[in-house]
């Protein structure tokens, strides 16, 4: 029988085979590209909540949806590794707790840019070891300083900024 | 009931409404710096209708405009706004949003004649309905939602009485439209009234003698729905009951609205501190403790005030004059024991969110806290707007 989280395995699944057969970078435009679409269906808007003039996601909504650890250690064969983030420098880039935050990055610079905005990624935890991972270039870019973002780090499984 | 409370409440009413209208349009849900700052489809729906009642057709049609020009790509309109318009939502989607925003562009028009909004915004209305119609399951011709007027998932999630017919009547007011401007809508025509039969058939129980609150569906798509994993039905009694004849699908005195109200009044009416709650205490998901809700008996007392029914339109509306403070209305009232109980199991369950912990501190510096009384979020815009309606009903009819 299909059970309700098939679709969301098959996601991971098909994840994993793209990076296995085309590489990290063909998984990375894919995800952005996936990213972008879905934020152009859904169109523009504002997410997260807010502190002061930063947003955030006191947890990760695609982390509590996807699992993706945990269908990493039940789906593996030989030969799949957890996909990495690659990572890319740049204020226009995500802060790459997991690969889903490509998409997730891509999807709320969609939303931002149809609302007038520009979105900055501070920080997103790693959906493994929950580390923070920041983009320095993109809270530089939003006129901050890590000493900024500390305490609502506590809090938080992802950081942004809307300009 | 205190007439000359009631009458500077109504006034109080008007200018709030007016003081917590942004310059783009939407109207705050609570003023700037309380606990709803944002622009909340379905309270911004009720707001307008109150800005009708009080004759503010100007803010009305600003309204109005703020709201159908946020409509998303795919028809939707979202649980909530900023006050420039973006989508700041927070929730699945809750597509009685659609059947409001339909309604109240309706009601504009017909108190104004002026149709020029929906001339310039056809493709706005084309795109709700349609939304609505996507979500419609043809075995038994009802609109599934995941979220409804409670905003509560695991209680509304299928097909819900407040979002069924709201979407039906958003999509009569849209043929309506649709036919004074000359448009081929027979098709909505039919898919509305097969939703009211829907509602009639389906959403009522003929033993109970009431309209039921939810027939719990997981997928809208399920087929047979019998087999989808919520499969029940709740018909526990809910002051959202009433929503057939608050959306005028069916008159106030058809004998199933009289029966429905009856069971509201009966079962919800609150023995220890008056007014009306919205569901049983044991649905428990009473944010700063159980009670009565105002606008909940603001729209339940235009049943008894259209009816004719003058003792029981006064115990309602007099409730609510008598809970305003400061001629401020809350979005519902509690006692400290009862807050306290909440307070516990939520604590327990370990579900205290931040923002719920600045509603505690907002309750407890309330000055009704010191009288043993527990106020939630007030002012509440949504009341005021009922209460426009409700008490300009009243002092036509009786006074």
């Amino acid at each position: 029988m299909i059970k309700s989280k098939t679709f969301i395995k098959a996601f991971i699944v098909g994840a994993i085979e793209v990076n296995n057969r085309m590489g990290g970078e063909a998984l990375y435009d894919w995800l952005w590209a996936i990213g972008e679409r879905l934020g152009e269906l859904e169109g523009g808007g504002i997410e997260g909540r807010r502190s002061d003039d930063l947003h955030y996601d006191p947890i990760c909504p695609l982390n509590t949806q996807i699992e993706t650890a945990h269908y990493f250690d039940i789906i593996p064969k030989e030969g799949d590794s957890y996909f990495m983030c690659p990572i890319e420098s740049g204020a226009d880039k995500p802060a790459c707790g997991d690969i889903m935050c490509v998409m997730h990055y891509a999807y709320r610079r969609k939303r931002g840019e149809l609302a007038g905005k520009k979105v900055f990624h501070l920080m997103a935890r790693s959906h493994l070891t929950e580390d923070p991972i920041f983009n320095e270039d993109a809270i530089k870019a939003a006129g901050k300083t890590k000493k900024d973002i500390e305490e609502l780090m506590q809090e938080s499984a992802c950081i942004f900024a809307y300009r | 009931m205190d007439r000359a409370k009631a009458s500077k409440l109504y006034e109080r009413s008007i200018s709030l409404i007016k003081e917590n209208q942004h310059k783009k349009g939407g109207f705050y849900a609570s003023p700037p710096g309380t606990r709803y700052p944002y622009v909340y489809t379905r309270d911004h729906s009720v707001i307008v209708l109150g800005a009708i009642s009080a004759g503010l057709l100007d803010e009305a049609k600003k309204g109005l405009k703020f709201i159908l020009d946020v409509q998303k790509p795919s028809g939707e309109f979202s649980q909530r706004y900023d006050v420039n318009g973006n989508d700041t939502s927070y929730k699945d989607p809750q597509i009685d949003g659609n059947g409001s925003v339909l309604f109240i562009l309706g009601k504009y028009c017909e108190a104004t004649d002026d149709y020029g909004l929906c001339t310039d915004r056809w493709n706005v209305i084309e795109k709700a309905v349609e939304y609505i119609l996507r979500h419609k399951n043809d075995e038994v011709d009802l609109i599934h939602s995941m979220n409804s007027i409670h905003e509560y998932p695991a209680y509304e999630q299928g097909f819900e009485i407040y979002a069924n017919s709201a979407c039906c009547a958003g999509i009569f007011q849209a043929v309506k439209i649709g036919e004074s401007l000359g448009k081929e809508v027979s098709r909505w025509r039919e898919e509305a009234e097969k939703i009211k039969k829907g509602i009639l058939t389906r959403l009522w129980s003929s033993r109970i003698r009431s309209f039921i609150k939810n027939i719990r569906i997981k997928h809208g798509e399920s087929k047979p729905l019998g087999y989808d994993p919520f499969s029940s039905v709740i018909i526990d009694v809910d002051a959202a009951e009433y929503a057939p004849a608050y959306f005028e699908l069916v008159e106030e005195d058809d004998i199933k609205v009289v029966s429905t109200v009856k069971r509201i009044d009966n079962l919800l009416w609150d023995e220890e501190l008056d007014g009306l709650n919205r569901y049983p205490q044991a649905w428990d998901r009473n944010n700063g403790g159980y009670g009565p809700w105002s606008h909940f008996t603001l729209q339940v007392a235009r049943h008894f005030i259209r009816t004719g029914d003058e003792d029981t339109a006064e115990r309602y509306l007099g409730w609510c004059v008598g809970i305003a403070h400061d001629y401020m209305l809350p979005e519902h009232i509690s006692t400290i024991e009862r807050f306290e109980l909440w307070l516990e199991s939520y604590k327990n369950a370990n579900i205290l969110r931040d923002k719920k912990i600045t509603m505690i501190e907002n309750i407890k510096r309330h000055p009704k806290w010191n009288d043993g009384l527990v106020y939630v979020t007030a002012p509440l815009l949504w009341p005021h707007a009922e209460y426009i309606r409700t008490y300009k009903e009243y002092v036509e009819k009786f006074l």
